[in-house]
């Protein structure tokens, strides 16, 4: 008998309140999905790759897994209290009948472990299923058609979230049991929504409204102007005079809203808008302080979300291969490597086979007046012409020493990411031959180069560089070609005048990155020997897979192909896939732990909003009994709850789009997160926001639902006295 | 006297609660006129049926058989969406529980029938400032439910069942939450409504004082009128009040003895 009550309470208890149910299910698939994490294509793909980073991110799971169980405790706590206060008054009525309270906290933790149980069952499903959709999206989006698939169950997660979900349900329950146990009868029979209508004075309304947004704007200022000052502590601050501030305002709001609502009183009393918009304002200003907390969380997770997608979306231009040229790059004894590659079975894998050397210059053989040796490269008047090309605020800052040190960015004015690189190179800059680079540019389909014997050109690394345009550097080749028009020499070396050729294309030296210099002189050859530190000598085997073979097999099959090959071989050697695998894994680092954080803010966040509203829903029930006697038709009041649905989740949501729009700008700005127009930037973002609106379309509709089936069961009792 | 002249007609209502085995005749035959401008008491000792009788009245339960005709209109056979239109509009209503929402002020309360009703607020503000300075109710009209006291609640609830100027008004033990002082002031308030602008009142009271106001008392027991008392010209409130407490006597005294 017993514990068929139990389990008839715990069918109950689910069907009756779905969004209860839904919560605890929400809970289980999003421990499930952090924990499965290990056994997402994507990760195991790059575990060949990156195995120590991998390694790192995933020993970092168990602190998000702990995270995300601190905060969907609090969630479930919330839950259960709600679950709770609205069976508080059979409680109370099992309590009169007799059942003792030992007994009926019992059977509340048996309900609580058949409620478990369930959604248990319920959410490793669906965070299996999520986990299962996850992983072969990002693998079919970024994988290229080289990451397999394999089935992503993980029986661990699936133990460590039973234990973490149980956990954090008994503790949930030990808290309300113990107040439960320590409550009142009567408490139980009749409580009742705090009645006090505390409307507060217009003033002090007033001035919460004002110290919120001043509060807000504080924050706003600081995260716009001066987001990087004392290394980023003011964020904290802007952080917190924004939560205040928008505790402030709903504080301040919700009595204004009421105030609004009795002056409009009266001028139009069309339907239930005054009853709609009481309804809402004590929503409000009864938990100003839980809505205002809302607010904050869907900021974040907006921001969360939309940092993680622009990950998404910066993934397509980090892996399409603008200055990337070579897919191999092979280091070792010059004659066996060459040998190697040129073998019958690496025959086919090889296209654009290109020997670059490398190495630095010497310095003059004499020392200088200091200890450091000095430099053979007099490039004075390259720099005079530099310095003039520089926004005019930067030329005083130079001219009158205040400036000191570069940094490089592609934020900055080309002349001078120019200037800051030579000023530290040109001392001893590297040099590559003319035949090692002209190689390179065959490659790409250009001309080679042909320099005369006292001319040279300059290679900048597209990649350090953040070049816009790998053909032309527009400032740079305006200052050499007036140069060679009017005959000027901008640079000599060892005393010899040299001419700097324009215009030449730049691109990756080596296949990741073995090489890895801001900038180089490409010098003749002969030069190359003159001045070549032999010290500092490198060289490396630069080849390519054969555009007919990526044509036949994609680009990733026939690269896995000749990587198996040169393993093989002993030689030590880079690839692209390298470079790739990095990329994929700072997206996949970077978008997993920030959108699954983002998304858990969102559906607390909802959580919270929905079951505050069921609650006010449920204690205020007997106004709608009330209104039905004076004439209000079924669908009347629907509409005003609908309404109310709207307006509670509307005004979060409105200023936290605000609040979050501040936040994203600001991250633009200073490129925490970089949004470039490419093809995938707007489907990616319409998805994203499709989702965020989605779920918050599917929780009003839930409220509504249970909200209007509140309604549907009101029956005006008669009272029997 | 015509059938055009009654304003509700009862005509043999009964009303069952539960199943076979287990029935209760709450309400067993009964039948009664109301005409316009009457205050008509209903009393009976409890369990007599007094607040089926009134619900089915209100529409707010379907009698088993027979009918209620509000100006010849059987509304005990509406659908919800007439009786929608019906409620707070053509019949106004008075709770013990005063029913007033507790976060709408006086003023929302009182005009909440109107808005439902979708009347333009222009037009009855004139009714607003009148039922309020009538109902002495005009300095608390911006004030919530829990900054009134009792009777004022109850005034409140008064002025919104006369608001939309219905054909009658329904009241459910209107005295039953309020002090002797707060019901005389909230009874005499009533009878002048009645007196001067000649609203048609029914109400359910166990009070014989609160019941000595109306213009005339039925008596019910086990379902069935069984007795009534009419006001006679002139005959004063002390008088009737003496007549209705010997009524209760003879219903077993049960009620009497409330005082
Ligand atoms: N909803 C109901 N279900 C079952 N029985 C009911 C219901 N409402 C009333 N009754 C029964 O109908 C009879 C009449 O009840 P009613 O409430 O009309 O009495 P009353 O005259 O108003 O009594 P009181 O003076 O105590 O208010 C009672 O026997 C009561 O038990
Ligand atoms: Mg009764």
């Amino acid at each position: 008998m017993f514990s068929r009550l139990i389990y008839r309470n715990a069918n109950r208890s689910r069907k009756e309140n779905l969004i209860y149910f839904a919560t605890l299910v929400t809970a289980v698939a999003s421990f499930y999905i952090i924990l499965s994490l290990g056994r997402q294509d994507v990760i195991l793909f790059l575990k060949e790759f990156e195995s120590d980073a991998i390694d790192k991110l995933l020993s970092l799971m168990p602190l998000v897994y702990l995270f995300a169980l601190l905060l969907l405790f609090f969630l479930i706590l919330f839950a259960n209290q709600y679950q709770l206060n609205r069976r508080s008054k059979e409680f109370g009525l099992y309590l009169m009948l007799g059942m003792r309270k030992e007994r009926l906290v019992l059977q509340l933790a048996a309900e609580g472990l058949m409620t478990s149980i369930f959604a248990l069952i319920g959410g490793i499903l669906i965070g299996a299923f999520l986990a299962e959709i996850i992983s072969l999206t990002v693998s079919k989006l970024v994988g290229q058609g080289i990451i397999g698939h394999q089935i992503s169950l993980s029986v661990s997660a699936i133990i460590f979230t039973i234990i973490g979900f149980l956990f954090i349900q008994l503790i949930a329950l030990v808290i309300l049991g113990g107040r439960l146990f320590n409550q009142e009868v009567h408490q139980l029979l009749y409580e009742q929504m705090d009645k006090k209508q505390d409307m507060g004075h217009f003033k002090g309304n007033i001035i919460h409204i004002l110290v919120g947004i001043v509060l807000l704007g504080v924050a706003y200022w600081i995260v716009l102007y001066r987001f990087m000052d004392f290394a980023g502590l003011l964020l904290f601050v802007a952080l917190a005079l924004g939560c205040l501030g928008t505790i402030f305002f709903m504080r301040g709001f919700g009595k204004l809203f009421g105030l609004l609502a009795s002056l409009s009183e009266g001028k139009s009393t069309k339907g239930l808008r005054t009853f709609t918009l009481r309804q809402f304002q004590e929503n409000v200003a009864n938990k100003s302080t839980s809505v205002a907390v809302t607010s904050i969380l869907i900021t974040l997770s907006i921001i969360l979300i939309t940092n993680g997608a622009s990950t998404i979306i910066g993934f397509d231009s980090a892996i399409t291969r603008t200055s990337s040229l070579y897919d191999f790059t092979v280091h070792g004894d010059h004659q066996k490597v060459e040998q190697f590659l040129t073998s019958e079975k690496m025959v086919p894998y090889v296209e654009d086979l290109n020997l670059l050397e490398i190495g630095k210059m010497k310095y003059k053989d004499e020392q200088g007046d200091g200890n450091s040796p000095s430099s053979l490269v007099d490039w004075s008047e390259l720099r005079e012409q530099l310095i003039m090309a520089l926004p005019s605020d930067y030329k005083e800052q130079l001219l009158s020493g205040e400036m000191q040190g570069y940094t490089i960015s592609s934020e900055n004015h080309e002349a001078l990411n120019l200037l800051g690189v030579l000023e530290i190179d040109a001392k001893a800059p590297y040099l590559i031959p003319e035949s090692s680079y002209n190689g390179l540019l065959k490659a790409i389909g250009e001309k080679s180069l042909n320099l005369h014997a006292d001319e040279i050109a300059l290679y900048f690394n597209p990649d350090l560089l953040h070049m816009d345009n790998l053909e032309r550097m527009p400032v740079l080749d305006r200052i050499l070609e007036k140069a060679e028009k009017e005959g000027q020499s901008l640079m000599s070396i060892q005393g010899q005048t040299i001419s700097i050729r324009p215009s030449t294309p730049m691109r990756g030296l080596v296949a990741d990155r073995s090489v890895e210099i801001h900038s180089a002189f490409i010098v003749p050859d002969p030069m190359f020997e003159q001045f070549l530190n032999t010290e500092t000598y490198v060289s490396y085997w630069n080849f390519r897979i054969p555009q007919k073979l990526q044509d036949e097999q994609g680009l990733m099959k026939p690269m896995m192909e000749a990587r198996d090959l040169l393993q093989s071989s002993g030689f030590q050697f880079e690839s692209y896939l390298q470079n790739f695998g990095r990329q994929l894994f700072y997206v996949v680092a970077g978008s997993y732990t920030t959108l699954y954080v983002g998304f858990l803010f969102l559906i607390i966040a909802c959580t919270v909003l929905a079951l505050q509203f069921l609650t006010q829903m449920k204690q205020t029930g007997q106004r709608y009994v009330t209104l039905s006697m004076l004439g209000a038709t079924r669908k009347q009041m629907k509409t005003s709850m609908h309404r109310q649905v709207l307006l509670a989740f509307l005004l979060p949501m409105s200023l936290a789009c605000v609040s979050a729009a501040v936040g994203i700008k600001a991250m633009i700005s200073f490129v925490v997160i970089r949004i470039e127009d490419n093809a995938f930037l707007y489907p990616i973002a319409f998805a994203f926001a499709c989702v965020v609106i989605l779920i918050f379309v599917i929780y009003g509709v839930a409220v509504s639902r249970s909200a209007g089936h509140e309604i549907d069961k009101l029956r005006w009792k008669p009272n029997i006295d | 006297m015509t059938r055009q002249e009654k304003l509700l007609e009862v005509q043999d209502l009964q009303k069952n609660f539960g199943k076979k085995d287990n029935i209760t005749k709450a309400l067993n035959g009964v039948s009664f006129d109301i005409l316009p401008g009457e205050f008509l008491g209903i009393m009976g000792p409890s369990g007599s049926g007094k607040t089926t009788l009134l619900n089915c009245i209100a529409t707010i339960i379907k009698p088993t058989a027979g009918r209620v005709l509000l100006h010849g209109k059987n509304i005990s056979a509406f659908d919800s969406k007439d009786l929608a239109e019906y409620r707070g509009s053509r019949i106004g209503y008075l709770f013990q529980d005063f029913a007033l929402l507790d976060n709408l002020t006086g003023q929302e309360n009182i005009l909440l029938p109107l808005s439902i009703h979708g009347v333009d607020f222009a037009k009855a503000r004139v009714k607003l400032d009148e039922l309020a300075s009538f109902f002495e109710i005009t300095d608390i009209l911006h004030k919530f439910p829990s900054q009134m006291s009792g009777g004022q609640k109850q005034r409140v609830a008064a002025a919104r069942s006369l608001i939309s100027d219905p054909d009658i008004v329904l009241a459910d033990e209107p005295t039953g939450a309020l002090d002797t002082r707060s019901a005389k002031i909230l009874m005499n308030k009533l009878e002048g409504m009645n007196r001067s602008s000649g609203k048609t009142i029914l109400m359910v009271s166990h009070d014989p004082n609160a019941a000595s106001f109306c213009s005339r008392i039925l008596f019910i027991q086990d379902g069935v009128i069984f007795h009534e008392l009419r006001r006679k010209q002139d005959e004063s409130r002390e008088k009737f009040y003496d007549r209705i407490l010997k009524v209760l006597a003879q219903l077993g005294g049960g009620s009497a003895n409330v005082l």
